[in-house]
């Protein structure tokens, strides 16, 4: 094969290629759409009956943690009923695993869509129950709306 | 009383200064060529590498002993980020260690196995594309590298349609593939993907390349029997001519059941290990194939082992929130605890599982003493060992060749410094 033989194939493969759609997609504007089962960040499911956070505060979620993310706090009354003080999810520590939400014996953690953490501040990333709650009501949000806005 | 002055901390390596026309040459840590934070002292005379030295430790995170602080089942989210390339690859070697340190190898269901060789090998042509792009672009091949990251992107779509995640996969849980179990059509978008996978397109583009083929043909050769003695594993090796393949010979999985090659070149040089990359990405395209036809056949199986106290029960069984089914079963729920709280727990003893991945050879070794948590892990990663063979292959060439033999051995500086 004289030289230069390889070259002139791979050139002529190239202009092939260029003649082809693009792949690409337009992020910000035209975000990628993402597959069912992305894991996002963890959102929290809000009880039909009750209106507030589903979570009994069995504390799973929290051993399950490799990474220490989740913090709960739980108080119980004299006549014996139990309620979730705080619920404290750590975005910034979060490495989407997901272990949590498979350990919840409850599905009060819940899978979403939600991926934009953008913040100039680390400490907004530390989230609470109701914030989770509306991030599994409105799936595709951006966490923090105003900092996309400016 | 004056403080004792410590003894001065010999940093390592050390290559001794330089004399009359030879130079003390820095590369890295912070050179895009090392593929990593990889820095290579080399000691030239005009462009010839004299002496070189590996200087490696600047991504040790420690992950040998994180694992050590965590449960079984929350250790694997570590192993992702050891080799990010290709992060099943690790996913699996950890499971099939940790299933052989609780003697439950043989429980796994052929559907799992199906499931997770598919994984294994989409996550090697993961892993060698982002070679090929990276490789071929130090040699100055630019479109290489756009075009290997254009079909890498379909395999992370797929990732993420399968468990959710692109990187970080996660992927596989001990006893099968958790709840990662294969989601409606995604089957038949891997085989479509097998299908269209373009691997005659890189072919075409570099492996007739008369440029290409003049920086790597004769560039770091490494005979066979240093590459034995060194410990090289993998593509390297193969390429040194030693027909070395752990899927075959000391299968795991359904490895025995499936048809495929390995290709093996006796140059031992820069090009030899392309080709043998090469010729991987043919082989891994069409054991995909035969993998999605095998899960196909098995479909409606189940896709993990029935062991209460190792697989963490159906969602379904320990949630009771769905509102046609108020209450879940009470039984499932105290297993889950179980399983959550105190992990499981394998009998004392030790294990090594070492598989072929996309790197070389991948093990894990654990040492149980019955609790939940593993008492010693290590990680026999390929790429630490391959680097090995770097003052080798590159002693004695020019200063240009050292870019190739360091794209030529895949490393993942990830991986060498855990």
């Amino acid at each position: 094969m004289p030289f230069g033989t390889g070259i002139i194939k791979g050139m002529a493969k190239v202009l092939g290629i260029g003649s082809r759609e693009p792949v690409t997609y337009h992020y910000p504007e035209n975000p990628r759409p993402v597959a069912e089962r992305f894991r996002g960040m963890v959102g929290m499911r809000r009880d039909e009956v009750t209106d507030l956070l589903s979570c009994v505060g069995c504390g799973l979620c929290e051993t399950a943690c490799p990474n220490e993310v989740i913090h709960i706090d739980t108080s119980q009354a004299e006549d014996g009923t139990r309620w979730v003080e705080r619920y404290e999810f750590d975005l910034g520590r979060c490495i989407y695993c997901y272990l949590c939400i498979e350990a919840c014996p409850v599905d009060a953690l819940q899978v979403t869509h939600a991926y934009h953490t953008l913040t100039p501040d680390r400490s907004e990333l530390v989230i609470s129950s109701e914030e989770m709650m509306e991030m599994w009501e409105s799936q595709d949000r951006f966490l923090f709306e105003r900092y996309w806005n400016e | 009383m004056a403080a004792e002055t410590s003894p001065k901390r010999v940093v390592q390596p050390e290559i001794s200064e330089a004399e009359d026309g030879r130079m003390i040459l820095n590369i890295g840590p912070q050179h895009p060529s090392t593929h990593g934070v990889l820095r290579v002292l080399a000691k030239v005379a005009g462009e010839t590498i004299e002496e070189a030295e590996c200087d490696i430790g600047y991504l040790h995170r420690g992950v040998e002993k994180l694992i050590e602080t965590k449960r079984y089942y929350q250790g694997m989210t570590y192993t992702d980020r050891t080799d990010y390339t290709a992060a099943p690859a690790n996913n699996l070697g950890y499971i099939l260690a940790v299933e052989k340190l609780l003697g439950i190898e043989n429980e796994i269901p052929d559907r799992a196995h199906y499931l997770r060789m598919i994984v294994m090998e989409l996550a090697r042509i993961y892993g060698h594309l982002i070679w090929i792009g990276t490789h071929a672009l130090d040699m100055g091949a630019m479109s290489m590298f756009l075009y290997a990251f254009r079909e890498r992107e379909k395999i992370s779509g797929l990732f993420e349609e399968g468990c959710g995640a692109r990187l970080t996969t996660n992927f596989f849980r001990v006893g099968g593939v958790g709840r990662h179990d294969d989601p409606p059509g995604w089957l038949e978008h891997v085989q479509e993907f097998a299908e269209t996978f373009t691997v005659e397109e890189f072919d075409t583009l570099l492996t007739d390349n008369e440029l290409y083929k003049s920086r790597t043909k004769g560039v770091g050769i490494i005979s066979t029997e240093d590459a034995i003695s060194i410990g090289l594993t993998g593509p390297s090796l193969r390429g040194s001519g030693v027909e070395w393949d752990l899927r075959r010979h000391r299968p795991y999985a359904r490895y025995n059941e499936i048809d495929y090659k390995i290709p093996v070149f006796t140059e031992g040089d820069v090009y030899a290990r392309y080709m043998v990359r090469l010729n991987e990405l043919y082989q891994s395209r069409s054991m995909i194939a035969q993998c999605v036809e095998r899960a196909r056949d098995l479909r409606g199986e189940p896709a993990n082992a029935n062991l209460a106290d190792v697989v963490w029960p159906e969602i379904e069984r320990v949630s009771g929130w769905q509102p046609d089914k108020r209450s879940g079963d009470m039984e499932a729920m105290i297993n889950h605890f179980k399983l959550v709280i105190e992990g499981y727990k394998p009998p004392a003893g030790d294990a090594y599982f070492g598989v072929e991945s996309p790197k070389g050879e991948l093990g894990f070794y654990f040492v149980s003493d019955g609790s939940g948590i593993p008492y010693r892990c290590h990680i026999r990663s390929p790429s630490f060992v391959n680097l090995s063979s770097l003052k080798q292959l590159v002693e004695g060439g020019l200063m240009a060749d050292l870019v190739a033999c360091i794209g030529s051995i895949d490393i993942v500086l990830g991986e060498v410094d855990r």
